[in-house]
């Protein structure tokens, strides 16, 4: 086993742990499946050899997971209901944005306890200091549901911005908002 | 030995006090004040800021959002900066939802499908270059 495949089952299984096994790596029937970690591990790399090869300033955005270095950055969060809009504007600086959301490709993500699809929340975004710890702790707390957004903000490091199926925003206080500069609409 | 009894007695005397001290766990939400009666209860939405209350961890602040009489939003004003703190502080906020369009360097989503990515705001971002 390489060492890099052994570090992202270690992860799998600390998120596993940490979430009383709502989230896991090995659902019964799916086979092993690590993408819920290996995406935020993988695109936080490519931000760290970006750093290392010199850039001081940059976001790496993978389909909606962001990475940054430097900044301040500011990340939307896109607003569950219509992709042309914000449902929040965040200013980060050397931090990492991810969100769970089941808004587009149906109920994907199913809490690995019950199998059952996740349906107490719409999004749930995570802002830590890497994009490992935001994309794993975002797709574990929505496996989670409601009571996911409460654990998240529990993580050390993670400031959270969740929208509920009832379509009410719950964020912890310390979440970075940016300043509105609202270009209309 | 004999004089050593009524100075344990003092001493036990003397800590008394202390085990009856306990830090009021409640100095916090008991910030909340209501309206006397008799006061005019107040029709738009007030946010009210409770006292500072000094805790051996640190100061801790909250502030009450109240409409009319009901209370629609607890904030965290000042809590301390310790991480044992803020993990045992997840105090949420809740707000409405709101649809925005702002200036914004990357969009944060879920997973998108090429479809949806077409009319996404991201892709108006990549466009622009």
């Amino acid at each position: 086993m390489s060492p890099d495949l052994a570090h992202v089952l270690e992860l799998c299984a600390h998120y596993e742990r940490a979430t009383g096994g709502a989230f896991s790596a090995r659902v019964p029937g799916r086979g092993l499946d690590p993408c819920a970690v290996v995406k935020g591990w993988a695109v936080q790399r490519a931000a760290d050899l970006l750093v290392e090869a010199g850039a001081t300033r940059l976001v790496v955005n993978a389909g909606g997971d962001v990475a940054t270095a430097g900044g301040p950055w500011r990340v939307g969060v896109r607003h569950p209901g219509r992709p042309d809009r914000l449902c929040a504007v965040l200013e980060v600086t050397d931090r990492a944005v991810a969100t769970s959301g089941r808004y587009e490709r149906g109920d994907h993500v199913v809490d690995a306890r019950t199998g059952a699809p996740v349906t107490g929340l719409l999004s749930l975004t995570v802002v830590a200091p890497t994009l490992t710890e935001a994309d794993a702790t975002a797709t574990a707390a929505f496996a989670l549901g409601a009571a996911g957004v409460g654990w998240a903000a529990s993580r050390p490091g993670c400031e959270v911005h969740a929208v509920d199926a009832a379509g009410r925003v719950h964020r912890t206080p310390g979440l970075p908002v940016a300043g509105a500069v609202d270009s209309g609409g | 030995m004999r004089r050593a009894v009524p100075v344990l007695l003092l001493t036990v005397a003397g800590l008394v006090p202390l085990w009856r001290f306990e830090p009021r766990a409640d100095t916090v939400t008991a910030a909340v004040e209501q309206p006397a009666a008799g006061q005019p209860v107040p029709r738009t939405a007030e946010t009210v800021e409770g006292p500072l209350v000094r805790t051996r961890h640190g100061d801790v602040q909250v502030a009450v959002v109240f409409e009319g009489d009901r209370i629609t939003g607890v904030r965290v004003v000042r809590q301390p900066d310790s991480a044992p703190t803020r993990r045992a502080l997840p105090v949420l906020v809740e707000e409405a939802l709101v649809a925005q369009s702002a200036d914004v360097d990357a969009v944060s989503g879920a997973t998108t499908t090429s479809e949806a990515y077409v009319e996404s705001l991201q892709a108006a971002l990549d466009a622009r270059g």
